[in-house]
């Protein structure tokens, strides 16, 4: 393990900078109240302040990191007629990916995309961007105030990231502790300060930096699971369908869904083209239907159950876990203010809600 | 970095026979041969038009593999378009495939509602080619809209009512004119052929709503649930169980499935059956 102290954020950055023809660094960046990671050479100006700001807020960004391992569109065959037979080709390597301010929640939740994009057989396009992603992660000193991390069991003290990151407060002008936790993120640091990156290795002990304990017990799986299994008759859903606007953007900001749609697009008459997959959502009609006609969840009570019971019961008895990190963008992004809450509260007892 | 199992091989198209007005059936020889069980899928895709999965119809052990498809989108118009020589993307084969060592020293009874016959068609001619595994009495129901829908004429009125022990009973929903055999539905048909369910399976696939009443049907005849197989069909993009759309509880029909057991069905939060 290495540890070490800039004098602020503004000489990672810097280093970062430098690196740039080799690698994708994307950096949290709030513009017009639209907060994601966005590519670090992309910007014209580094706003040190916002950026600091972001990465130790107590909350994760409202965009999800998921895009930078399961980009909204990816193509992933072109294809193009030659001499009468059709030749395919696939994308070369990707540049390896440097994300700096990533939060305990949402790499919590890729996690649980790898449970089910690196079985067999591998998403190579996911395994790639895992791989070739080194990540620096910010925790979080408390829960924020919207957040239910610590109810679905995700620890924010102790991010599981190549680096974690520190400072006493959000203030860029802090020194800035970086802490290796994997042989990755131990050449990072040795090498950033090789270049003479300006800063020093520091003891474990130095960090000025105090964590809430969890205050809260985590939900048990099994016992939300069983609830559900109670719950599946229940008017709820139809209750809840008929608040619901079917507008999927709970799907899209949730960093754990992971349902795609696979599109052609093509040009020159269907000689040449790209084959590429697109996020997709089960809340839309299109989803399920099938060409004939049928569609095994014509309602909108049948697809926002199946989405519930995806998260709650059906991922749990596949895979282990809740589908669900508690990072509480669904409910905070949802038009008409379902939320995972408002499930939970139901399975709690709570009658008022829906 | 391994292979994208997203991406398909090339396939050559070398025999298309038409099965109906709205149905072909594909021999395709994929560049790569591909080793199949009855039952099991596979992708079929026109670059630039699209992809979806069929079920595979002809029995393993060809060099290649047949599919059946009904014209019913944008996808199948353009496949029933095709010629022999022209290329399809290929990938699989997908899914799990029909219990063909829990089936030994059963008899065998095929229930197919129109284009449903053509996975139990792959598993009917698996059981006909290893007979001495197979030696019980086999009897296919099979039923569609109308006479000129009956697929597969060269198997279900010459080859299979040829094969020793092989009871072929047919019945269509509507009555035409030069249509002597039975009319009505497929559940209410096999309901009053009253197939005995002693050391029987039932192997069932057809449009859902057809399935439905062949399983209550079934159950009705004195069959138990570990007695009755069905196939099912949902939409499906990846086939291999990671991009959503096809789940049955927690049970992903592109990968756990697509044949189930009925007594598998009834542990599961089931959306039509």
């Amino acid at each position: 393990m290495m540890m070490v102290k800039l004098p602020g954020y503004e000489m990672l950055i810097h280093y970062l900078q430098q690196g740039l023809g080799e690698k994708q660094v994307f950096v949290p960046v709030s513009e017009e109240g639209k907060e994601g990671h966005v590519p670090l050479g992309s910007l014209n100006k580094v706003d040190l302040a916002q950026m600091t700001a972001l990465t130790f807020q107590e909350k994760p960004l409202r965009n999800s990191i998921k895009s930078l391992f399961f980009p909204d569109t990816e193509t992933y065959l072109t294809y193009r007629k030659e001499e009468g037979r059709m030749v395919m080709e696939t994308p070369g390597e990707m540049m390896s990916q440097i994300l700096v301010g990533a939060k305990a929640c949402d790499l919590e939740s890729l996690n649980l995309i790898d449970r089910v994009f690196l079985a067999d057989p591998v998403d190579t396009l996911y395994a790639e961007k895992r791989a070739k992603t080194l990540i620096l992660a910010a925790p979080c000193r408390q829960q924020g105030t919207y957040c239910r991390c610590e109810s679905f069991g995700v620890d924010r003290i102790n991010p599981a990231a190549d680096v974690t990151m520190y400072q006493e407060t959000a203030d860029a002008a802090e020194p800035l502790y970086l802490k290796s936790l994997t042989p990755a993120g131990e050449t990072f640091l040795e090498e950033m300060m090789k270049c003479g990156t300006e800063g020093e290795a520091v003891a474990v002990t130095e960090i000025p930096w105090q964590a809430v304990p969890p205050g809260e017990k985590p939900l048990s799986p099994q016992e939300v699971k069983d609830q559900m299994d109670t719950l599946f008759e229940h008017p709820l859903w139809e209750e809840l369908a008929m608040r619901c606007l079917g507008c999927a953007t709970c799907t899209y900001y949730c960093p754990t869904c992971h349902c795609y749609d696979i599109r052609d697009f093509s040009r020159q008459g269907q000689e040449a083209g790209e084959r590429y997959r697109t996020w997709d959502s089960c809340m839309f009609t299109s989803f399920t239907n099938m060409a004939g006609g049928h569609n095994p969840r014509p309602h909108r009570k049948d697809r926002i159950q199946n989405r519930f019971f995806h998260k709650l019961n059906y991922f749990v008895k596949k895979q282990g876990p809740l589908a669900c990190v508690g990072c509480g963008r669904c409910g905070d992004a949802c038009p008409v203010g379902i939320s995972m809450d408002t499930v939970l509260n139901r399975i709690g007892g709570d009658r008022h809600d829906a | 970095m391994t292979h994208n199992p997203l991406v398909p091989i090339n396939g050559e198209v070398i025999t298309i026979l038409t099965e109906s007005h709205d149905v072909k059936t594909f021999q395709v020889r994929p560049e790569v041969p591909m080793a199949h069980m009855p039952g099991q899928c596979a992708m079929l895709s026109l670059l630039g038009v699209g992809e979806a999965l069929f079920s595979i119809t002809s029995p393993p052990g060809r060099d290649y593999l047949e599919f059946s498809i009904k014209r019913v989108g944008k996808l199948t118009e353009a496949l029933h378009q095709m010629e022999v020589g022209h290329q399809v993307g290929i990938r699989g084969p997908y899914g799990n495939h029909f219990p063909v060592e829990d089936l030994k020293g059963k008899r065998l009874l095929f229930i197919g509602g129109g284009i449903g016959l053509a996975p139990l068609r792959s598993l009917v001619q698996y059981t006909l080619d290893r007979r001495e595994e197979y030696p019980d009495a086999f009897q296919l129901v099979y039923g569609s809209r109308s006479a000129d829908d009956l697929l597969f004429r060269r198997d279900i009125l010459n080859q299979w009512p040829e094969a020793p022990d092989f009871k072929v009973d047919l019945t269509v929903d509507v009555a035409s004119s030069g249509w002597d055999g039975h009319v009505g539905f497929v559940p209410a048909y096999l309901e009053a052929l009253a197939p005995s369910p002693e050391n029987t399976i039932g192997i069932t696939c057809g449009p859902p709503i057809m399935i439905k009443y062949v399983l209550q049907t079934l159950e009705k005849l004195g069959f138990k649930p570990n007695q009755i197989v069905t196939t099912l069909e949902y939409k499906m993009k990846c086939g291999v169980g990671k991009c959503g759309r096809c789940n049955l509880d927690e049970h992903y029909i592109c990968k756990d499935g697509p044949v189930f057991y009925l007594s598998e069905l009834e542990q599961i939060k089931c959306d039509f059956c």
